[in-house]
């Protein structure tokens, strides 16, 4: 079988033409002279033996395993470690581009202090003494004061000892205020948290599922671990292996994801829900659902009451009662017959997991469609199951130091209700001033005036806070508004030690030495942070004693010997009768002491624990009843407490519906502004980062021959109607503001919506990332009731020529 | 002698890109701005040609990953007038740089259009040339540059082989993106040894040759996806 | 006495010619990581389970045949059912692999440690055994339970059988007596009742902090231990040692090390009465030094008794060998055996099994002469006849 492609097709590589040159009565001699003569113009660079050493990649959570290929001092290749198990050898672009951030031109060299204002700054460099002593005097200053807590550290969840650390040194210090910026898998936590009652993340087990269907989900864009996603994808294709794994994506556009599923299913934005709670319709109608775990392990499926007397719908009468087929088909835009269809492939061909619901892999959903998701999972027994949605092991590791302070933190977010962090709430919080004034903020390595969704409040928030300090590789925006600038060190240059990446069901520690000396003065930030409490003396000093980053991460080889299970990375050979031995209650490690395993991860590239013991329902389900909640007690109970939650839902306080999964109202567009801005992710700026990398931007948006700049996709229909060609500068405008971008017509955007891609639009940091658009800067801020998540989902706009 | 060869599995790319991105790292294939970049003039010896079809809410795409098919009967290196360009004994279609008078004669000649042209000096700004790769030549301007199939790691591969005595094993020699692609998509090797995974792949029957009629006879062969393929909506 | 067990265990090893224990590594010569990807990449596993994993047209070679199984058991029931295997694989058109000897002796120590290994249990029946076996009695595992013995929720961090055994062997004494006041009978246990107990205990406790697993077979160790602990004072092994107790070295052993575990339990009673009465105190063992012990055992019965080659000799006459591999044997003559005065082994013969015998079986048919087959004791002769070098007697080629 092959395509219709045409000679045409490939042209559309070739570039547009200027004449060369013409080679009439030239010798051959002296055209090779000539050549070399242009060839000995290029730059010289230093020579030396070749080795390899190994690395990890931190560029996303995933903390792929790197093995670098040097000469002399230089590194000059990035490979995958083949005996990593999240990566195996393979990478994304992301990994693969890494030397450009080690050597890029414009990364920042010396510490800095603004010696103007956050409005106009004025850089000075100054020595790293100066900038220890200075955040040395902010701190101890502060604490002396009582004022501990009024210090915020504000970071990305990287999955690391290095965030062990912070996080320590934090509480150590005396502040309850580490807050990581938003992830896409919040909406999924927040349903964990309230259908099975764990905080630990979730996890897939891909290689075993049978049928995955993701609700939005870009599972091939940057979601997760990239590298290990794409891996399980070609196992799911691989024909040896005597059967393929279905794959299905819902969402609104024909992405890169949708493109490379079996089936995609266009569906109206927002109503994931809906669609999940019509299958859930047809399973339970012709009683596809797992009927023994429903009956064993659930609750809330049936109608119930409560020790009061009162009765409460249960799960299925909901379904029955409000998600009929006809009116499920309506409210999504997906026929009746598909729903059916999908509803019985995903009952029948078990394992089956369903995944849902994110945006992107920064901005998430909405934990009520999250959790009508996850309840299909419920549905046809994956939770826990082999091939089903498992819950990530928990890293051995000592225990942290209790917390030395009774002020709650900044973002008071309702931990009860959503586990994790509510960066957008502290921007709140810090403008308010309320439940205190915060007076120092630290960040690391992270951006959130760029990348947050409310960027423009986190800008005032650093604005008033008197002291403002940026560990940074690029003077980014964020950076720009700081008192003080450090400059960090990347992946290569420093200790690095990842723990269980997102999506991963095991305990992985990935270590790694520092590959290439550092560059200019850079420092790694966990190095400054462990000199700092030395110097703070007191709690902070005692609670971390390591002398260097080295030094901590070695004491942490000490944890996972005292755990006497997993083993160091090695061929999957290996692992297999490792999980074998594991699994009859045999260890069989290739390590005596602790010094051994040290030696043996720092060569190998980590250790991990590859055993997962299914059926642990004392670990996976800790809600009230001891079982996964259809309907949510932890929530009731949270509601009976907050009344004002059921206001913001705009339900009755005691409408069951609050707490069982529903279809939350979509809003229509407001009068003059009638798109949908949904933004969407690239792999190559996946995280909305990467934009200084040129190898990234030379194949962000391959899909429509796009690169280097922002795009706005457009459907055929509307940009007819608009009266805007392809390839035509066009206003967007929302009602928080405007910009100028390159329309593109694109055949897979759903009519009535339009998407920016991610990682467009900085203002600052380096030369090569400017220009384009953030859609992030458009976005209005819109909150979910039931964890207050930022939405990215229902900011209406309108385009026209410019 | 062997005959390197490829196969690229359609239903398991992932379209992510990295052998884009590995190829140009290994390679020292330099970024080129944004305005030359509008000109379709970034340099990828291996890229990702789209192809969409249809309709919302009836679409499919297939992204095509193409690297230099390393054809057996290659018109392009029939209309070099210099003789830059030809096939070696292991099948693998080269270029000689510093013979290349720039006439683009074979960029016009290749069906595929897999030969790049160098029209700007290669810019590695600060460091990014520590980066370079000391086993490849950096192109000059004006001159042809296209996929090598990493000729320098068999060079090394065979070195290293000699010096251990003993014989080219399967895998020793893999172009970087066939070791980078995280979801095993690209197989490479030596298409003569019947046993060897690319012989068998290419033999597969999903296996199929690009612009096949041209009799270009490529050596990289892409295998079609399966029953459920293309991403196509509503099947019903 | 102790004496003659060691010299029966060093004995043991010139059997397989020059492979030795590696240090720290399993039961038995070889490599079983190495036997593991020997398995894969000859393509056993496409019909071949193993625990589970594998192809499902042939046996779990894990799990069948249900008892244990030395070497020498492991080559002739793999000789004898050679032909019907071969015939599948023509039909499938799979390609017969071939082994060199470092590969089969790796296959034979992955197979045999891999059909050591207990696998997780069934909580349903854990929960009836539980009662039933009047454990409940005594031990908690909930908060509503009796208390004179554990909590035995407090175990979970102990997943294997063997860790099991051996907690419960050290305060067995102390349990038989509680048990004697309360007009219990000896809990006996079989097969895999002790995974089917820890499996349902492991799902009311919560997630134990570590994992207690001990590590797999240092059977040098477990020799030593043989001595100190005292078990050599009355177990004998193949005849040499003493007589109080049963001889490990013929009773049939059970084929998991849990399960052997489970029968030291159930005949601990007789045990502590004859110690008693022999005035000798009972063992106590830490959790590795039980699984040590057990390994030490599981490693001696990988080797058959030593064969006879007077017996060999008849064995090589009375299956038809002496009619192609004999000097005698004209123009049909096989390959000439010298080579295996020395080195003869159950793992040798298993190689050129694969090496040779599609071509051997070929011969056969055409002229006609039945496959072999073996009993294991036979493999030992015949090896230790073909060990020994010793030439056949002269035939006169033709059928025997």
């Amino acid at each position: 079988m092959s395509f219709k492609v045409g000679r045409r097709d490939f042209v559309r590589f070739a570039g547009g033409g200027a004449l060369g040159m013409a080679a009439s009565g030239i010798g051959m001699e002296a055209i090779s002279r000539f050549n070399e003569a242009l060839a000995a113009e290029q730059m010289q660079v230093p020579g030396g033996p070749e080795s390899w050493a190994l690395g990890v990649c931190t560029q996303c959570p995933a903390g792929c395993g790197l093995r670098v290929r040097k000469v002399g001092a230089r590194a000059v290749k990035v490979q995958g470690n083949p005996l990593h198990p999240v990566n195996q050898g393979g990478l994304c672009p992301k990994g693969v581009a890494e030397l450009q951030t080690l050597y890029h031109p414009d990364r920042l060299r010396a510490p800095m202090r603004n010696t103007g204002t956050r409005k106009s700054p004025r850089w000075m460099q100054i020595s790293w003494d100066e900038a220890i002593a200075t955040l040395t005097g902010q701190l101890r200053k502060l604490r002396d004061a009582g004022q501990a807590h009024t210090v915020a550290l504000v970071e990305r969840n990287r999955h690391s000892l290095s965030s062990r650390l912070m996080q320590r040194f934090m509480t150590a210090y005396g502040s309850p205020n580490y807050l990581v910026l938003p992830s896409g898998q919040d909406a999924l936590k927040t349903a964990v948290h309230l259908q099975q009652g764990v905080t630990q993340p979730v996890a897939y087990d891909w290689d075993r599922a049978q049928y995955v269907l993701s609700f939005g989900v870009n599972l091939l864009e940057g979601w997760g671990s990239p590298a290990s996603i794409m891996r399980a994808f070609g196992r799911w294709r691989d024909p040896s292996s005597g059967r393929r794994t279905k794959f299905v994506q819902v969402e609104p556009r024909f992405s890169l994801t949708a493109s490379r599923a079996d089936e995609w299913v266009p569906l109206r934005p927002g109503a994931e829900a809906a669609l999940a709670l019509g299958m859930a319709y047809v399973l339970i109608t012709e009683g596809l659902y797992d009927a023994a775990f429903v009956r064993e392990h659930t609750f809330g499926f049936e109608d119930w009451h409560d020790d009061a007397g009162r009765a409460h719908q249960g799960f299925r009468s909901l379904v029955l009662s409000e998600y009929r087929l006809q009116d499920v088909a309506a409210l999504t835009g997906v026929p009746e017959e598909t729903i059916l269809r999908l509803a019985r492939e995903f009952g029948n061909h078990r394992p089956a997991v369903a995944l849902g619901d994110s945006q992107t892999s920064t901005l998430p959903g909405n934990p009520y469609s999250a959790m009508a998701v996850h309840s299909l999972n419920a549905l046809v027994g994956s939770i826990d199951a082999p091939g089903g949605v498992l819950i990530q092991a928990v890293m051995p590791a000592s225990p942290p130091p209790g917390s030395v302070t009774a002020w709650p933190r900044i973002d008071q977010s309702p931990s009860s209700v959503f586990p994790g962090h509510h960066l957008a709430e502290a921007a709140r919080a810090i403008l308010a001033g309320r439940p205190y004034p915060v007076q120092a903020i630290i960040l690391n390595e992270v951006n959130p005036v760029f990348s947050m969704p409310n960027g423009t409040a986190f800008e005032q928030c650093l604005d008033q806070t008197p002291f403002v300090a940026s560990f940074a590789v690029f003077l980014d925006e964020s950076a720009m508004r700081a008192d003080l600038v450090l400059p960090a060190q990347t992946d290569l240059e420093k200790w690095q030690a990842v723990t269980s990446p997102p999506t991963f069901p095991s305990a992985v520690q990935s270590i790694a030495a520092p590959v290439v000396p550092p560059r200019y003065q850079a420092r790694q930030p966990a190095d400054v942070i462990l000199e700092l409490a030395h110097q703070l003396g007191g709690a902070a000093a005692q609670a971390l004693p390591a002398a260097n980053f080295e030094e901590y991460v070695h004491a942490q080889a000490g944890e996972l010997f005292a755990a006497q299970s997993g083993s160091v990375f090695s061929t999957s050979m290996e692992d297999a009768w490792n999980r074998l031995l594991d699994r009859s209650g045999w260890w069989s490690p290739t390590y005596a002491t602790a010094d051994e395993l040290w030696e043996q991860m720092q060569k190998q590239g980590g250790w991990w624990d590859p055993t997962y013991s299914h059926g642990e329902w004392q670990r996976v389900l800790k809600t009230p009843s001891g079982r996964f909640e259809f309907y949510s007690q932890t929530l009731a109970h949270w509601a009976a407490a907050h009344p004002e939650f059921a206001r913001n839902a705009g339900m009755k306080p005691d409408d069951d519906r609050l707490f069982l999964p529903h279809q939350t109202p979509i809003a229509d567009p407001p009068p003059g502004y009638p798109l949908l801005l949904l933004p969407i992710e690239v792999l190559p700026l996946a995280g909305g980062e990467g934009g200084h990398l040129p190898y990234l931007q030379q194949i962000a948006g391959s899909h429509l021959f796009e690169a280097w700049e922002s795009w706005l996709e457009m459907d055929p229909e509307t940009a007819h109607k608009l009266h805007i060609p392809d390839g035509a500068i066009v206003w967007i405008e929302s009602r928080r503001g405007r910009a100028q971008v390159r329309a593109r017509v694109y055949a897979g955007v759903r009519p009535g919506v339009v998407h920016l891609p991610l990682g467009y639009g900085h203002t600052a940091g380096s030369e090569l990332s400017r220009g384009g658009v953030n859609p992030l800067s458009l976005l209005e801020d819109r909150r979910e009731p039931v964890a207050g998540l930022p939405q990215s989902a229902g900011t209406y706009v309108r385009v026209y020529p410019s | 002698m062997a005959r390197w060869g490829m196969a690229i599995d359609l239903a398991k790319c992932s379209a992510c890109q990295a052998c884009v991105v590995a190829c140009q790292s290994e390679n020292n294939i330099p970024c080129v701005p944004p305005e030359e970049a509008r000109s379709g003039r970034i340099l990828s010896w291996i890229s990702l040609l789209p192809e969409l079809e249809g309709e919302y809410p009836r679409l499919s795409m297939r992204l095509v990953p193409l690297p230099c098919l390393h054809c057996d009967n290659p018109p392009c290196i029939l209309v070099c007038p210099v003789k830059a360009t030809g096939i070696n004994a292991e099948g693998t279609v080269h270029q000689i740089y510093p013979r290349c008078i720039g006439c683009r004669y074979c960029t016009t000649g290749c069906p595929y259009t897999r030969r790049m042209f160098n029209w700007y000096k290669p810019e590695f700004p600060g460091d990014l040339a520590l980066a370079l790769n000391p086993d490849v030549s950096v192109r000059p301007k004006g001159v042809v540059e296209k996929c090598t199939l990493c000729h320098h790691r068999l060079m090394q591969a065979r070195e290293e082989a000699k010096a251990a005595k003993r014989p080219l094993a399967e895998g020793d020699y893999l172009p970087a993106c066939a070791e980078v692609c995280p979801s095993g998509a690209i197989t490479f090797g030596d298409l003569d040894d019947p046993a060897s995974a690319v012989a068998q792949l290419a033999r597969n029957p999903r296996a199929f040759r690009l612009l096949e009629d041209l009799g270009t006879k490529p050596k990289v062969f892409h295998l079609a996806e399966g029953e459920w393929s293309g991403g196509r909506g509503n099947q019903t | 006495m102790k004496t003659g067990v060691l010299i029966l265990i060093l004995s043991a090893l010139p059997l397989l010619g020059a492979e030795t224990v590696s240090r720290g590594a399993y039961f038995v010569p070889g490599d079983p990581k190495a036997g593991m990807r020997v398995f894969l990449d000859k393509g056993c596993a496409r019909c071949h389970a193993v625990l589970g994993e594998g192809g499902r047209t042939a046996p779990d070679l894990a799990r069948v045949p249900a008892g244990h199984l030395s070497a020498a058991e492991a080559v002739a029931a793999m000789w004898n059912h050679a032909p019907a295997m071969w015939n599948k694989m023509r039909v499938e058109r799979l390609n017969l692999p071939r082994f060199s000897d470092p590969e089969m002796t790796n296959l034979f120590a992955f197979l045999y440690s891999v059909r050591s290994l207990d696998e997780p249990g069934d909580p349903e029946r854990g929960r009836r055994l539980l009662s039933d076996k009047k454990c409940l009695e005594c031990h908690a595992v909930s908060s509503a339970g009796r208390g004179a013995g554990p909590d035995l929720r407090t175990w979970t961090s102990h997943r294997n059988p063997v860790s099991w055994i051996q907690a419960m062997w050290n305060h067995g004494l102390a349990m038989r007596s509680l048990m004697a006041a309360r007009g219990l009978s000896w809990p006996e246990f079989k097969d895999n009742d002790m995974t089917d107990i820890i499996a349902y205990i492991r799902t009311l406790a919560g997630v134990p902090k570590t994992r207690a697993n001990p590590r797999l077979a240092n059977a040098e160790a477990g020799a030593r231990l043989f001595e100190q602990k005292g078990c050599a004072t009355c177990h004998s092994f193949r005849g040499a040692g003493g007589k109080g107790g049963p001889d490990l070295g013929v009773r049939p052993l059970p084929r998991t090390l849990g399960q052997f575990a489970t029968l030291m339990w159930n005949h601990a009673p007789a045990m502590w009465s004859s110690m008693q009465a022999h005035k000798m105190a009972p063992p106590q063992f830490s959790n590795q030094e039980m699984a040590d012990l057990i390994a030490h055992l599981f490693t001696q019965r990988y080797f058959e008794a030593s064969g006879n080659a007077d017996r060999g000799r008849r064995v090589f006459e009375e299956k038809g060998c002496g009619s192609c591999h004999s000097p005698g044997a004209g123009a049909a003559r096989g390959p000439s055996l010298a080579a295996w005065r020395g080195a003869a082994s159950p793992v040798r013969l298993a190689a050129a099994l694969w090496n040779h015998g599609p071509l051997m079986l070929g011969t056969m048919e055409r002229r006609q002469i039945p496959w072999p087959r073996f009993l294991p004791a036979e493999v030992a002769d015949l090896m230790e006849f073909l060990g020994a070098g010793q030439r056949p007697r002269q035939r006169a080629g033709g059928k025997p």
